[in-house]
């Protein structure tokens, strides 16, 4: 029984190396790059950070892509942009760059765009697919200062830096479907120090496979 | 036997289990010596009661993502039950928690609220009790009536003012009946010095600095007044008035010296102020009449790593064990007549 099902895995380890799935939606979301005129989309729930992101492959590895990052449902960050497969062999890394919004509410408001820069890089193994994001993100608000009547005594331009970044595994289920799980490392409102979050995240796809 | 043997063993060991994670006992090391540990600046509080800029304030300061949705946080570190937590985790006895009234600036936490929050423990905490000095002119009579009924518990061992978070002037006459009540229930006194970095905080010297608390102490010889924060610059993060806060120290008897806050990671992030006010005292002769607080819980840790900045700065300021166990506190139980606390080996 257990060297059928040792024999079983092997095979399916084997199977997942194969050309053909390293389009898988689980590598595509988490390493970055969907596969040409493949769509992809993941979602992600975790403490504190919770996202929702959709991709479509273009050929030579260029990825366009929308998401929402809501970090406990008090921070979001919707943002569109495009990601480009920069090395696609064993290992893959990926750039992505993104232009969005920051919406935060009281009691530290901030609002206004947004841009991040980031790299996705991991390999396959059998069916995980160990990751690592790196990235920095850049937000601008308006800080106003009003009286009690409303008259604006001040404005004044703030920019908030945060590096972001993130650590886990993916893991294949099926053709379609993977899910991941792993640690968010961000590192916001700096020099305040950040809690590491955790999150647990499914992928799936769909369109021509290849 | 044997089988009822392991079942005892398996009823002890989650105990074993508890007993192994408690809290550490009681005291500090220093130089050797374990010595006891009373705080005596706490802050009990009600989040509701504070003020949406010092809300923004405070948040901003708590390490993400605890600022997104501070409520939570401020409610779990704000209460009686959770100041008893944060006291056992950094080996403190004691601790003193103060009642607010400045409702433009930090927010309120009412006698009421303090006394309350004490019942989680009346062996370990004591009250300062406060009043609001809004509208003096036409309500003095009302809240000193108040303030009376408070110090009238024996819970509340003392008055708490922050003349900056209070918006009212330091030298004041007006003002000087907080000090005949404090004379009548032999009640010390403890005053915030220096600024502050609350929004709304008046920042001007009448407001913050303790050379215009002379009068005062001058006219009121049987008050003892503690010069909270030593006249702290909490805005440039610098000594700022200490040296005027040691030189009251040094010429009058009744003023007592504590440096809580201003040694904290944020306000001192250098960790070169706390030492060097702490040698500044010893050398003007006033090292016995300083007096230990931490200005917590402000956020979950903070009284336990502020004990540890006091304890190595004390060591770098070459303070001696005695006057160490004065400072950390038997001064803290003289002053304010709470009972004498022995360190646990």
């Amino acid at each position: 029984m257990a060297t059928w099902l040792l024999l079983t895995l092997a095979a399916a380890a084997a199977d997942f190396q194969d050309q053909d799935k390293q389009g898988h939606p689980t590598r595509a979301v988490l390493l970055g790059g969907s596969g040409e005129a493949h769509w992809n989309a993941g979602a992600s729930v975790g403490s504190p950070w919770t996202t929702v992101t959709v991709q479509r492959g273009l050929r030579g590895g260029w990825t366009p892509l929308a998401e929402v990052q809501a970090a406990s449902f008090a921070r979001w960050q919707p943002a569109v942009g495009v990601g480009k497969r920069w090395i696609d062999r064993r290992w893959r890394l990926t750039g992505e760059g993104t232009v969005g919004w920051t919406l935060q509410g009281d009691p530290i408001p901030f609002r206004g765009p947004a841009a991040e820069l980031r790299v996705k890089g991991g390999r396959a193994v059998g069916r995980f697919a160990p990751y690592l994001h790196l990235g920095m993100r850049s937000s601008r608000t308006e800080d106003r200062v009003e009286t009690v009547s409303g008259d604006i005594l001040r404005e004044e331009a703030r920019w908030e830096t945060t590096l972001t970044g993130a650590l886990g595994t993916g893991f294949l289920l099926t053709d379609r479907v993977g899910i991941d799980i792993g640690l968010d490392l961000p590192w916001v409102h700096m020099p305040n120090p950040s809690i590491p979050g955790m999150h647990i995240g499914v992928q799936t796809g769909w369109g021509r496979n290849q | 036997m044997h089988t009822h043997g392991v079942s005892m063993v398996r009823t002890i060991l989650p105990f074993a289990f508890l007993i192994a994670c408690g809290p550490p006992p009681k005291g500090v090391d220093y130089r050797g010596t374990r010595l006891a540990v009373v705080d005596m600046h706490l802050h009990p509080g009600d989040w509701q009661q504070v003020p949406e800029s010092t809300q923004g304030y405070l948040a901003s300061r708590f390490p993400f993502p605890f600022g997104l949705r501070p409520e939570q946080v401020a409610e779990g570190v704000l209460t009686g039950e959770a100041i008893l937590d944060q006291l056992d985790d950094a080996a403190v006895s004691a601790a003193i928690l103060f009642a607010v009234y400045a409702p433009r600036t930090v927010g309120v936490a009412t006698n009421e609220l303090v006394l309350r929050e004490r019942r989680a423990d009346t062996s370990r905490l004591w009250g300062l009790a406060s009043l609001p000095v809004d509208r003096w002119d036409e309500s003095s009579e009302a809240a000193l009536a108040a303030l009376s009924e408070a110090l009238d518990n024996p819970g509340m061992v003392g008055i708490k003012l922050a003349h900056a978070h209070m918006h009212f002037r330091m030298d004041d006459p007006a003002y000087f009946s907080i000090y005949d009540m404090a004379v009548a229930h032999d009640a010390p006194v403890y005053l915030h010095t220096g600024t502050s970095p609350f929004p709304g905080t008046r920042t001007e010297p009448e407001y913050t600095d303790p050379a215009y608390l002379e009068a005062a102490i001058a006219t009121h010889p049987r008050v003892q007044f503690i010069l909270g924060h030593m006249g702290y610059d909490f805005i440039d993060q610098r000594p700022g008035d200490a040296d005027t806060a040691i030189d009251l120290a040094v010429r009058y008897d009744n003023v007592w010296l504590e440096p809580s806050a201003l040694g904290s990671r944020g306000s001192d992030p250098t960790g070169t102020n706390l030492p060097l006010v702490l040698k500044k005292a010893k050398t003007a002769g006033v090292e016995a009449r300083l007096i230990y607080g931490s200005d917590g819980p402000q956020s979950p840790g903070f009284a336990a790593d502020y004990l540890e900045r006091t304890l190595t700065a004390l060591e770098a300021a070459d303070y001696s064990v005695e006057e160490a166990q004065l400072i950390l506190a038997d001064n803290a139980s003289s002053l304010f007549g709470i009972p004498t606390f022995k360190a646990e080996k």
